[in-house]
């Protein structure tokens, strides 16, 4: 067959599993655990082919907990550790996850987010995980987010994953959303080269004999320190590794002239594509001050966020409660609504 | 200091000593023979990982001055196995309780016997759960007291041997810490064993002595068990320690060899006939377009407008393109419909909003709208007239070009059913220019599982001759 | 019984000699007294008796009293939980007929 094209139709959990492979290069060991789970088994499917013809390990576990324990043990013994869920999968992972944070396991956790609580629409989509991603722990504990909108920004995104994982030693969250996760679009997979690893000295089976433990431990030899100093510094020292590179880490992109901008919507993930086509059509829009629409398929969990850092301004939601994201009509319905006439 | 003398001090992690074990606790020697065994095999201490839950025994790993890993409550299998995949040639033991392993990680345990990794499961049964003060755990004797079973446990116990045995553990024992030597053997056997292995270790706890008020467990231990060469089936099946225990080994087994993962995917396939369509690129002159296909599951409308897409890329390679499928949880029967979106621009809202384009291969999915049919006013709509009732076409406007095939009949009579989406495609081909005929004969091979490309094109065609007639 | 044999390396059986050993009790360590004596009871040569000095956490350590006794045979550093004893060979010694039963 003459191929005069480079590119490839792939949904965004098949960009996943490309991404990981980008991450991987060819010498690193991927290790894939996961549970099937609609709308998040297109991933282990292409996963169980395409990672054991690159001496890796694709393993399904028999649940959710195993899958993100097994990762976290596997990051540990330096491999690019990798899982993914969707939204009741992700509820059974919250512990694995501070277990992972806590030993300072490299692990890559996909949520494909559907709507929830509970069992809600498996094969709809919805943006109601995103506080639990934050917070789902018990305690605190240092978390990267990411949430792609598109299958090129998937595997983009996924490959930072892997790379921000290991070099913070931290549970690298990203939040695909079912419209993204089952959407195709044909992209060209980049050359990129494959990421650094964890220091040896992080490494268990390399002959430094380290202790992991998920109590509270000193932070030279994490050996279990129970007190509340020694939870202090420790605590303090797990949020500072990410807070410390937080104007690095955060990562957003804007459309149109924000800084004079009357109304400015927020948002993330597939809501991102319509919001994006409204912006382009609204125009020249008059308000007496300035508008934050938070745009999100939830009943306003990052309207809370924004609410928290914005002091000049009010803030407003644009919610839907799942299974659609809002039309750019919907959008500008509500900027219009906005507006002094 | 005197420990660095001790034989054990390599192995052991001496900043963490004094341990925290009540004064009558055995859970120390059974680290003692793990690490004497160790020794004996001489093993790399460097290779060797112990990962282990929450409880009392599962404390061992803090004091073992191998890589070790404190995981979480009942997570010590799925965590060892991560460990085991990523760098296979580390020894990788897991060390707890029975409420540890058998208790909350039950689940984990069946399936490691499944996955069938070389994994060392010591699990040290004290018949409870120690740590938070002994309360009734899987292992607990039928009227034992614990503090949640103050009068008498009502709950039959588990017997870990015959679940290990029937999970299907290569390597299964028994033994107590009242009898070390024999432990150390049958932990070196398990080591040795390269598939899974599981050793339960009676070990006594004080809390459950002094609330069932037994003097001294391990003496119990010691003039009950029985260490036998050979098991029988009575062996295994014992209910009651307290009349008596047979220690030894009731399984080693050689570990059946598995097919590599990745040769398991690439089975011969039979080598197919090359077909080969050339095809040029052109400017396709679609500044947006939104197409819609809708059917039934099963009927290829999903394969359908991938190939549609997938002509798409082959005929323009700068257009852009989306596509979404909806489809309900049933995977033949339901309704299902496929958006795809042709632009010269970067796509932003993904979803068709109006058809310009409607290729209606039933009409399940206008029924389930209320029996609308929804299609840009001057759209072309083409469909399968075998299968869609054409009274729901009747209100449409007048500008809204119509074209019908019985494609499934065609598909049906000539070929199978399942190419009546080809069909349909060869006939779009014909009667609208929106794409070019040997882009998607191309992409119809792309897509055709090997074998069937013939009548794939057979199909297409069939339909591109239907819409010359 | 098969499995109640000492571990082979302490024993040299073509010389007939036997080793001589040296007990280390670390008191710190001990967790002894009334719920455990472990290393007293195990011993085939009775070379501990208990202990009437408490350690700082008030336990009673084992005291050696016959130390020229010990053959080594491993036996209390395997039995003790808590690490607190250990046996080291510092020697050799010809077996005499008397002790082990030949005359």
């Amino acid at each position: 067959m003459s191929n005069h094209n480079q590119r490839t139709l792939l949904t965004g959990n098949d960009a996943v599993v490309e991404g990981i492979c980008c991450a991987a290069g060819s010498k690193r060991r991927i290790v894939y655990a996961g549970y099937p789970i609609t709308p998040a088994s297109e991933i282990a499917t292409r996963a169980s082919v395409v990672i054991p013809r690159r001496e890796g390990v694709f393993i399904q576990m028999e649940d959710e907990i195993a899958s993100i324990q097994a990762a976290a043990g596997a990051g540990l013994a330096g491999a690019i550790a990798v899982t993914a869920t969707s939204g009741p999968g992700f509820s059974l992972m919250s512990e694995g996850l501070g277990f992972a944070a806590m030993i300072e396991s490299p692990v890559v956790c996909i949520n494909v987010q559907r709507g929830g609580p509970s069992t809600g629409m498996p094969t709809w989509m919805g943006q109601g995980d995103m506080m639990q991603a934050r917070w789902g722990t018990h305690g605190d504990r240092p978390v990267i987010v990411l949430v792609p909108n598109s299958v090129e920004e998937t595997l983009l995104l996924t490959y930072e994953a892997c790379e921000l994982s290991q070099k913070y030693l931290v549970p690298v969250l990203l939040m695909l959303d079912e419209i993204i996760g089952h959407m195709e679009e044909p992209i060209t997979i980049p050359e990129l080269p494959p990421i650094p690893l964890a220091p040896d000295v992080e490494i268990i089976g390399k002959g430094h004999r380290l202790h992991r433990t998920g109590l509270t431990h000193d932070l030279e030899r994490h050996l279990p320190r129970i007190n509340p100093d020694a939870q202090e510094e420790l605590v303090q020292y797990l949020l500072h590794k990410l807070k410390k590179d937080a104007k690095q880490l955060v990562k957003y992109e804007t459309l149109g002239a924000v800084k004079d901008a009357e109304v400015i919507i927020v948002c993330y993930g597939s809501e991102s594509r319509a919001v994006r086509a409204a912006v382009k059509q609204a125009q020249g829009l008059d308000t007496k001050k300035r508008v934050f629409l938070v745009a999100e398929i939830n009943a306003g969990q990052m309207r809370i966020e924004v609410e928290r850092y914005i002091k000049k301004g009010t803030v407003q939601g644009l919610n839907l409660m799942g299974g659609r994201i809002h039309t750019p009509g919907e959008i500008l319905e509500a900027v219009e609504s906005l507006v002094i006439r | 200091m005197e420990i660095d003398q001790h034989p054990y001090a390599d192995l052991l992690r001496k900043e963490m000593m004094p341990n925290i074990w009540c004064s009558s606790c055995r859970i120390g020697r059974i680290k003692n023979t793990f690490i004497e065994a160790i020794q004996q095999l001489g093993y790399d201490p460097d290779k060797c990982v112990v990962v282990s839950g929450i409880g009392c025994s599962s404390r061992i790993a803090g004091y073992l001055n191998l890589d070790s890993i404190h995981a979480t409550h009942g997570r010590a299998i799925p965590t060892a196995l991560g460990v085991k995949l990523a760098n296979p040639e580390l020894k990788v033991s897991v060390m707890g309780g029975d409420g540890d392993i058998l208790g909350i990680g039950g689940n984990h345990f069946l399936a490691l016997a499944r996955h069938g990794h070389d994994i060392n499961v010591f699990c040290m049964n004290n018949f409870g759960y120690s740590m938070t003060g002994f309360q009734h755990g899987p292992t607990t004797p039928l009227g034992a007291r614990t503090i949640t079973t103050s009068s008498g446990n009502p709950y039959a116990p588990i017997n870990p041997v015959s679940v290990a045995l029937a999970a299907g553990y290569t390597f299964v024992a028994r033994s107590t810490s009242a009898h070390p030597y024999h432990l150390i053997d049958c932990i070196i056997s398990a080591m040795k064993n390269r598939g899974p292995s599981f050793i339960e270790i009676l070990i006594p706890c004080m809390l459950y002595e002094r609330r069932n008020k037994i003097k001294s467990l391990e003496a119990l231990f010691l003039e009950k068990a029985k260490i036998k060469e050979t098991l029988s089936e009575e062996d295994i099946n014992q209910s009651d320690f307290m009349k008596e225990i047979s220690l030894g080994i009731f399984r080693d087994a050689p570990v059946r060899e598995r097919p590599h993962l990745s040769l398991v995917k690439s089975g011969k396939r039979k080598a197919a006939r090359q077909y080969d369509v050339n095809f040029k690129p052109r400017a396709s002159g679609i500044e947006y377009m939104q197409i819609r296909m809708e059917g039934t599951g099963g009927q290829g409308i999903v394969q359908g407008g991938k190939t549609l897409i997938h002509a798409a890329m082959n005929m323009d390679p700068k257009l852009h393109s989306t596509l979404i499928k909806r489809y309900g949880p049933e995977m033949k029967g339901g309704s299902c419909l496929t958006d795809v979106l042709l632009s010269s621009q970067p796509i932003d809202y993904p979803f068709v909003d109006v058809p310009d384009l409607l290729l209606m291969m039933s009409d399940i999915v206008a029924k389930e709208r209320g029996d609308k049919v929804i299609v840009n006013n001057d759209g072309t709509i083409v469909v399968d007239e075998s299968m869609v009732n054409l009274r729901l076409l009747a209100n449409l406007p007048k500008t809204v070009k119509v074209f019908k095939i019985p494609a499934t009949q065609i598909a049906r009579e000539n070929f199978r059913v399942v190419v009546a989406n080809n069909v349909l495609l060869g006939f779009v081909c014909k009667v609208t220019s929106v794409i070019d005929k040997d882009c998607l004969k191309a992409a119809i091979l792309k897509s055709a599982p090997p074998g069937t490309e013939e009548m794939n094109l057979a199909a297409f065609e069939s339909g591109y001759k239907f819409g010359s007639s | 019984m098969k499995h109640e044999v000492s571990p082979a390396r302490y024993w040299n059986i073509k010389e007939c000699t036997i080793p001589v050993g040296k007990v280390t009790i670390i008191a710190d360590f001990c967790k002894g007294g009334d719920d455990c004596d472990e290393c007293i009871r195990f011993c085939p040569e009775k070379v501990l008796d208990r202990g009437t000095v408490p350690n700082e956490r008030g336990y009673f350590p084992p005291v050696v009293v016959n130390e020229e006794k010990c053959t080594v045979c491993g036996r209390c550093q395997l039995y003790c939980s808590e690490n607190a004893i250990f046996v080291q060979k510092i020697g050799e010694r010809v077996v005499t007929p008397d002790e082990i039963g030949i005359t």
